[in-house]
């Protein structure tokens, strides 16, 4: 069972970097921004990090540092420029985002390896993945109960009473945005040593989609939920790539669509679980009761 | 002469670009729906046209046909899985129709590898209409204008259905408020399902035209996806006409900086104007009332 | 939908999963079979080369088995695990078969960029493997990595010093996919071969891998009116482009690479290849009794002739199994990877005699320079069809 372990671990560590990724989707989404930039905070973040990796021998902290540094950078840029775009013209604006990062990785070749992409030469082992996913979780749980928390899922019910309520709606989405970028990065040099190789396409709408799946499919209400779906989502499918060859998207496809239909909060859905608890007898709650609180444009 | 000519490739190309982003702008202007499936109604279309000529004998134009229904049949299709759940629960759905849309895309585009083997297909020599046009020095083939022409004639009459009919007037109040309009007596599903069979049927075409003069595989609606994508933002969605604008001026630009600037910023230069649409004007170039936006 | 499926629908699709994966796991391999991995590409970017290839290789293991090629009744057992030809994808396959060390070494790699992503992992597990079909100048680097590629720089140059010599082109302009070394390295060869013939060089027009459109590339090819055209590029855009260029009326001659030599190029280009000159390594019609029986199984299994990337996946299989059979009684990856690397020379190949050369294979002897006919036939090229069109 020895190649079983390995694929085990190897389906583990690609879990964990992908929760990093998921925690950073899921930190605009909670100030009620969708975002698919998450994708180009990694880019930027691995790109920057391995090049200081090979050309001036960083260790993985001090590359990890680098690429949040790096994401955190980006992420300001772009939230100034972005984030007055209302809901569903930001999600566009960040798929663009992602496009045109991939346009500035092929023309850097000097920098970035070009189209031909680059080995990445610091390898990343499990128990750091763990710790990095532990910290960026407890920073995670700490904000959660925090004024910025407070402020997060206001502005995400509802921008208007929210600034009504004196709460800065620009400021904590602008914050939440940087934050974002920095997981990001953090994420993007994760999953660059577990590839051990990049190129453009190893940053690209793929991993946008996957990453924006674990989040809305863990249960985009909790930030827990974005690590159990990178949990199900990027790691069990490295497992199941092994007895599945031709027509696994096609699976793949009909677990998202039936997650999504029949389970629409996700996986972790603290509200189910309080309507679970308090109305256990008496008649269900209308669905639309909840969807005030989902992006709105 | 060679501005003149690569102008006019430009413009066949962005044919093609238009009448994808044509369809793209009816489904998320009037459903709000980021519909990622899109580029598989074209990857298809065209399979199935090429299907219809190299197995069937169908002539071209039927093969046109044949692509532009599948094209519609496969939105309705992809609506009723995918978007009527969600839609049904009420509320915003953006969220959840990207993900519902990511579904159908990944498995539709895995069936089309299936079904074509991943291999290279092109329309058999002698099936696509072959006409060659010079004038004045100038090369311009017949599926060239084909293409041109099918596209602002589709543009037209998207526009007029919905600008100028009862059914269009249904869509457009669909998409501002559905329970008002179903007070104002329109059956919001018919008028749903219109507008997706409307988009289906213009990507559809435009992924024949894409495949016909070249070898296409299973991915052709990627690429189409992510450049119908950039005419939709750059021309502005709220208007079929500026969605095709958007179209043409994409295509024409790309062959452009290819000649003059470099091939290896041709996408930079695309994407870098979309972001800068975007921060600049985010309601597109043409500065039009988005349908359903109050 | 009532409210019990509402959550048990996801998970009894989960436990299924898992369920599936349980009884998957339970494969074993008989003792006295040797296990030799191999990262597929059957799907993915160049799916449809890569199902030639893997066409190619599991023949190759399949015939060597069954005339008993290792010798003591001992079988090759290939261990498929499928890359897609993305870097990220294949490296997460090769440590898997890094992982076990059962697998004595690994065959893999069409593309340049996915062979220098799983050479590090390779060499670092001590297993040899053996590149395939990659192109980029460089990548073997023995004792770990061997390369069987048929290499088409060599094959383009002398291609291009026929075509010179006997077709005599007045000029030549050039197209490439710019964003692949591969192929930006085949154009360099093709200019060397032209270089100091007397034809003039009209420069180069680049396009990108990701290209769909060519019509604006054959209008700027055609604006330099050149005698000839070199199409350097991948297979689906060597086709695009070359339809193009027909169907506006290009008339002069058209140099191409291997890419156009398979039989699904022809199926999706038809008549516009014809009389396009294109190198090969393996051509049935000129291929001795070897290359004869591999040729008719190889239709008899799969109902086409073998290309070249079919005989490439053919060799690469057969260079490793030979590795194995020198690697003596204690097949190991040292022992391997010591046959492997100590391999200087094979006979009776595909390809008649072919010599190894610091870890890359060498065939010159086999180059043939062939085109396809209009009814879908390869035959020999010969400048007197060339310009007719």
């Amino acid at each position: 069972m020895g190649q079983q372990l390995t694929l085990l671990v190897s389906a583990a560590e690609f879990a964990l970097a992908g929760a990093v990724l998921a925690l950073s989707t899921y930190m605009t989404l909670w100030a009620g921004l969708l975002s698919f930039a998450t994708v180009s905070f990694a880019a930027v973040g691995a790109f920057t990090a391995t090049h200081l990796m090979t050309s001036a021998g960083l260790g993985l902290w001090a590359a990890l540092l680098v690429g949040g540094l790096g994401g955190g950078v980006v992420a300001a840029v772009a939230g100034l420029l972005l984030i007055r775009l209302a809901g569903h013209w930001l999600a566009l604006a960040t798929v663009a985002l992602i496009l045109v990062t991939r346009v500035v990785v092929v023309n850097l070749g000097g920098l970035t390896g070009g189209s031909q992409g680059e080995v990445v030469p610091v390898e990343v082992h499990l128990w750091q993945l763990i710790v990095v996913l532990a910290v960026a979780c407890l920073v995670l749980a700490r904000l959660a109960r925090s004024r910025f928390g407070t402020a997060a899922v206001a502005t995400r019910e509802d921008p208007t009473v929210a600034a009504t309520m004196g709460i800065p709606v620009r400021r904590v989405q602008a914050a939440a945005f940087v934050i974002s970028g920095v997981l990001g990065g953090v994420g993007g040099v994760l999953q660059a040593g577990l590839l051990r190789y990049i190129d453009p396409d190893s940053f690209y709408i793929d991993l946008a989609v996957t990453v924006i799946a674990c989040v809305v499919l863990g249960g985009a209400y909790h930030w827990f939920g974005s690590v159990i779906g990178a949990v199900v989502f990027t790691g069990l499918p490295v497992y199941v790539n092994q007895f599945i060859g031709q027509g696994q998207a096609i699976i793949d496809g009909a677990l998202l669509l039936i997650i999504m239909i029949w389970m629409p909060g996700g996986l972790v859905d603290p509200l189910r679980w309080r309507r679970l608890r308090d109305g256990r007898r008496t008649a269900p709650a209308p669905e639309t009761a909840r969807e005030p609180a989902e992006v709105r444009s | 002469m060679l501005l003149v000519q690569q102008l006019i490739n430009g413009l066949a190309l962005g044919a093609v670009y238009a009448l994808f982003a044509v369809g793209f702008g009816v489904v998320f202007s009037t459903m709000r729906i980021l519909n990622l499936a899109q580029g598989m109604y074209a990857t298809w279309g065209a399979i199935f046209a090429y299907w219809a000529v190299a197995h069937a004998g169908l002539p071209f134009p039927v093969a046109c046909l044949v692509g532009t229904a599948i094209g519609a049949m496969a939105a309705v299709a992809v609506d009723q899985v995918a978007f009527q759940p969600l839609r049904s629960r009420g509320g915003e759905q953006l969220l959840g129709t990207i993900i519902t849309s990511v579904a159908l895309w990944i498995s539709l585009r895995e069936a089309a590898s299936l079904a074509t083997g991943a291999a290279p297909l092109g329309f058999p020599p002698g099936t696509v209409p072959g006409g060659l046009i010079r004038f004045a020095g100038l090369r311009v083939l017949a599926t060239q204008v084909i293409a041109i022409v099918c596209a602002i004639v589709v543009t037209a009459a998207i526009h007029v259905i919905l600008r100028h009919t009862r059914l269009g007037a249904a869509i457009r109040a669909v998409g501002h408020d559905r329970g008002a309009a179903m007070l104002g007596g329109v059956n919001p599903r018919v008028a749903i399902l219109t507008a997706a069979a409307l988009a289906g049927a213009a990507t559809g075409l435009a992924g024949v035209f894409y495949a016909d003069g070249q070898t296409f595989t299973f991915s052709l609606g990627d690429g189409l996806l992510l450049q119908g994508f950039a005419a939709v933002v750059i021309g502005g969605m709220g208007d079929v006409r500026g969605a095709a604008f958007g179209g043409f001026a994409i295509g024409v630009v790309q062959v452009l900086s290819a000649q003059y600037i470099s091939n290896s910023f041709q996408d930079a230069i695309t994407f870098g104007l979309l972001l800068v649409v975007l921060v600049v004007r985010p309601r597109g170039l043409l500065k039009t009332v988005e349908l359903g936006r109050a | 939908m009532a409210p019990s499926l509402r959550r048990r629908g996801p998970l009894g699709v989960l436990i299924a999963v898992t369920a599936l994966l349980a009884a998957a796991c339970n494969g074993n391999t008989q003792s006295g079979d040797v296990k030799l991995g191999f990262i597929t590409a059957l799907t993915g970017p160049v799916a449809f080369a890569g199902q030639t290839f893997a066409h190619g290789t599991e023949l190759a293991v399949d015939q060597l088995n069954q005339e008993g090629y290792l010798g003591g009744g001992r079988k090759i057992e290939l261990v498929k695990k499928e890359g897609a030809e993305t870097p990220a994808r294949a490296v997460e396959q090769a440590k898997q078969l890094a992982g076990d060390q059962s697998v004595v070494g690994t065959i893999c790699c069409i593309l340049s960029p996915t062979a220098g992503a799983v050479k590090p992992i390779t060499t670092a597990a001590k297993m040899p493997l053996d590149i395939y079909g990659a192109t980029d100048l460089g990548l073997e680097k023995p004792p770990y990595v061997v390369r069987t590629t048929t290499m088409p720089q060599d094959a383009n140059k002398s291609l291009a010093r026929k075509v010179a010599q006997q077709a005599h082109p007045a000029s030549v302009a050039y197209a490439v996919t710019q964003d692949n070394s591969g192929w930006v390295s085949q154009l360099k060869s093709f200019q060397e071969g032209f270089a100091g013939t007397g034809v003039r060089d009209l420069g180069t027009v680049n396009t990108l891998a990701a290209q769909t459109d060519f019509s604006g590339a054959a209008g700027q090819l055609m604006a330099k009116n050149p005698a000839a055209v070199v199409v350097a590029c991948l297979q689906q855009s060597s086709i695009s482009l070359i339809k193009a260029l027909r169907s506006r009326g290009y008339n002069g001659l058209i140099v191409a690479s291997e890419a156009i030599g398979s039989p699904g190029a022809y199926k999706a280009a038809g008549g516009a290849l014809a009389d396009i000159p294109f190198p090969v390594y393996f051509f049935a019609g000129k291929a001795d009794a070897q290359g004869q029986k591999f040729a008719q199984a190889y239709k008899a299994k799969y109902g086409t002739d073998p290309d070249d990337y079919a005989a490439q996946g053919y060799i690469a299989a057969y260079t490793m199994a030979t590795a194995i059979k020198n690697a003596g009684k204690d097949v190991t990856r040292a022992s391997v990877t010591k046959a492997l690397s100590s391999l200087k020379q094979m006979d009776g190949t595909i390809y008649g005699t072919v010599g190894f050369q610091n870890g890359q294979l060498h065939a010159p002897e086999s180059i043939v320079h062939i085109t396809w006919t209009r009814d879908g036939r390869q035959t020999e090229w010969t400048p007197s069809g060339a310009g007719k069109s």
